[in-house]
């Protein structure tokens, strides 16, 4: 159950092995979390990041299977996870992949994987998540988007995209469940400095998974659908939306 | 989700809403067949849902609406002993039976309550310490169980009597109850105020004179700072004789009919209550206030309940809510009360009604909330990010003390410091599960808690 500031007692997290989603768990360790799922597709990884959420405290965490690209299972796959725990609480969907813009765009295998792993495989596992929470009468689920997501950008389109078409998949969804007890925040982190994007290279204004994992669970509380994090991209993300395609395509970002 | 019979429930704090579907179920139903075909998803009767979190609804399950059992069985109108039905209210009974001189024994800050909420959280008001909370005024009550419909009092079934007050329904739905009225010759107050500069002014005066008065009660400016630390206003009194009244008041002394003023509209955004306008709030309702009055005839109404004057006040909380706390410590833990005032005004976090009281002894309800000593509510609405960590530190100190919180508005007790508060809660556990083994009856509450 959530206590009055929705914080959780139980969760489950897809992209159980997201380092943004472990530092809300790190967050909620601190609260009233006591059960745990994490389920992704690498069970060796998984297991190693479970032992160490179980180190933030007295937490149960068990792991599941959830492979965001097989869409025939991935419904079925995020109720098993689901089942694990008396209830759900909150469920975060963090699985996904940064791809390699370059290369991906010349191969449309890579282009499948990706929107499979960011849009598809997650929108059908929110779909899931919304039937059983409906059945259980509440919950919070946060929905792992970007800024990237927000202006697409030439640099960045298929990543951009596929996190572009998850945000406005979930915000429909939220405005579907509007004044029920199921809430639905997005949060829009910039560029987080995580294993996922390791290899990028670093641009201003970057964030830190424990900030953004401080923001997310402020807007849970607040009942915000939309997370900034930091909030200034909002102004700034405002401004490049309303900019003419011939600079647009021409952006050094 | 979106069939008729669903409601989206919350308490009076507008928190941790959920969905449960509403069952009006006959009050004489064969209730062991009634709850067991109810044991897939489970459910919890629900009053008035004045309680202030998540005691009353059951996210996933069902609630019995127990206001549509509202009616009169027995009353003895020389003796005063009432049998009515769970669902009527004290506003109900006070309106009915006001004319016939008897009012009710206990009655907490809005009288908008069911019989059965009053009994399940064994409710207290401003003569606690007189008179101890409202179960105690409880001859008798019968309840429905998943093995069938008994009748508890102190001589019959005492254990589970014992668990059913203050068990915040966790032991079966309340179907009646027998009560206690008291005599009054009038439905007014004579009431005496003092305003007191600081925490130790006001809680000496109540110390040392609280004995003398049925009813008494402290409101605190939380935000008051400094050498104002805790500055109050302390109304006492007790019910009016006839002799007491003059003019106007002795025309009809017994009818009791307070109306309500407005009612207040869902469109209150959260954040209207904050810091700065809590103080602006705090600071006029201080220098309001006469500094010391005497022998002042006031209704019972605005006496007792000067909030319902507004219907669903709670709304100018805004969406997001609000969380109250109230806790009791120990005579003797003095210091807890100034370090809790201490804290909320160093951290600027300000409650919007403060109240302190002193609790006289504690009854044998195994839930019980009040204990002989201070208890201090507060109320604070959603939105500070250190509201989850204040009250935390609060519960840590409470507990240390050796008191506890109340379990009808709390909205966020680790089960840990719940468990160390309540120290008969296993006994409690194995009463529930002995009637109720495969546990029907739950809340949100109780599954949050682990009760």
């Amino acid at each position: 159950m959530n206590d009055s500031f929705k914080k959780p007692q139980n969760v489950v997290v897809l992209g159980g092995n997201s380092d943004i989603a472990f530092a809300i768990l790190k967050e909620l360790a601190r609260h009233r979390l006591e059960k745990v799922v994490l389920a992704g597709p690498n069970q060796t990884t998984l297991h190693q990041r479970a032992s160490m959420v179980s180190d933030l405290g007295k937490i149960e965490v068990q792991v599941a299977t959830f492979d965001a690209t097989d869409l025939a299972q991935v419904a079925a796959q995020t109720e098993l996870a689901m089942s694990i725990v008396p209830t759900v609480d909150l469920l975060i969907i963090a699985a996904g992949v940064l791809g390699d813009q370059p290369s991906d765009e010349m191969d449309p295998a890579s282009v499948s994987k990706v929107l499979t792993t960011n849009f598809t495989g997650p929108a059908v596992a929110l779909t899931a998540t919304v039937e059983r929470m409906k059945k259980q009468g509440f919950g919070s689920i946060l929905v792992l988007s970007s800024v990237a997501g927000a202006k697409v950008r030439r640099s960045n389109f298929i990543y951009g995209s596929s996190k572009a078409g998850l945000d406005a998949f979930a915000l429909g969804f939220s405005d579907a469940l509007w004044n029920t007890p199921i809430q639905i925040t997005v949060v829009r982190p910039g560029f987080v400095k995580t294993k996922m994007t390791e290899s990028a290279k670093s641009v201003p204004m970057s964030t830190t998974p424990d900030k953004v994992a401080l923001a997310a669970l402020r807007g849970i509380e607040l009942g915000k659908e939309i997370i900034w994090v930091p909030q200034s991209f909002r102004p700034i993300i405002f401004a490049l939306r309303h900019l003419p395609r011939s600079i647009n395509r021409r952006l050094p970002f | 989700m979106a069939t008729e019979n669903t409601k989206i429930l919350t308490g009076w704090g507008r928190t941790n809403p959920g969905m449960s579907s509403k069952l009006e179920l006959p009050i004489n139903s064969d209730w062991p067949a009634m709850l067991k075909a109810l044991s897939a998803s489970g459910v919890v009767a629900r009053g008035l849902g004045r309680s202030y979190n998540d005691a009353a609804q059951l996210s996933g399950g069902s609630f019995i609406d127990a206001t549509i059992w509202n009616q009169v069985l027995h009353f003895g109108s020389a003796s005063g002993t009432l049998k009515i039905e769970a669902g009527a209210t004290l506003d109900q009974i006070m309106r009915e039976f006001a004319s016939a001189g008897f009012f009710v024994p206990v009655t907490p800050g809005t009288r908008h309550v069911t019989v059965g909420g009053a009994i399940a959280c064994d409710v207290h008001g401003k003569n606690h310490h007189k008179d101890g909370s409202f179960t105690d005024h409880v001859v008798s009550l019968d309840l429905a169980t998943p093995s069938g419909v008994v009748t508890l009092s102190r001589e019959e079934n005492e254990k589970l009597f014992y668990a059913t007050c203050g068990g915040m329904g966790l032991t079966g739905v309340i179907l009646n109850a027998t009560l206690q009225l008291i005599p009054v010759e009038s439905v007014y107050m004579k009431v005496d105020t003092n305003r007191t500069r600081n925490i130790d002014e006001v809680m000496s005066l109540m110390e040392d004179e609280d004995h003398k008065y049925r009813y008494s009660v402290a409101w605190i400016d939380s935000l008051a700072r400094g050498a104002s630390l805790g500055r109050a206003v302390l109304t006492r009194g007790d019910h009016a004789r006839l002799d007491e009244l003059s003019g106007q008041q002795l025309k009809d002394p017994l009818e009791f009919k307070p109306k309500t003023l407005f009612s207040a509209p869902d469109i209150f955004p959260s954040g209207i209550l904050n810091s700065v306008t809590i103080r602006v709030f705090n600071e006029l309702w201080y220098r309001k206030a006469p500094r010391k009055e005497v022998g002042a005839i006031h209704h019972a109404a605005s006496f007792f309940h000067p909030l319902d004057s507004v219907d669903n006040w709670n709304r100018i909380y805004g969406p997001n809510g609000f969380v109250q706390y109230q806790f009791v410590v120990p005579f003797g833990k003095e210091d807890v009360i100034k370090d809790s005032l201490e804290l909320l005004s160093r951290k600027r976090a300000g409650s919007f009604l403060t109240v302190l009281k002193r609790f006289g002894s504690s009854n044998n309800g195994l839930m019980s909330f009040p204990m002989e000593g201070w208890t201090l509510a507060l109320d604070l609405p959603i939105g500070a990010a250190s509201l989850p960590g204040l009250f935390d530190q609060l519960d840590a100190m409470v507990m240390e003390a050796g008191g506890r919180v109340y379990l009808a508005k709390d909205a966020r007790v680790s089960k840990s410091h719940l468990n160390e508060m309540y120290r008969q809660i296993d006994e409690f556990r194995e009463i529930v599960n002995s009637i109720d083994p495969s546990r029907i009856i739950k809340s949100d509450l109780s599954r949050r808690l682990g009760i």
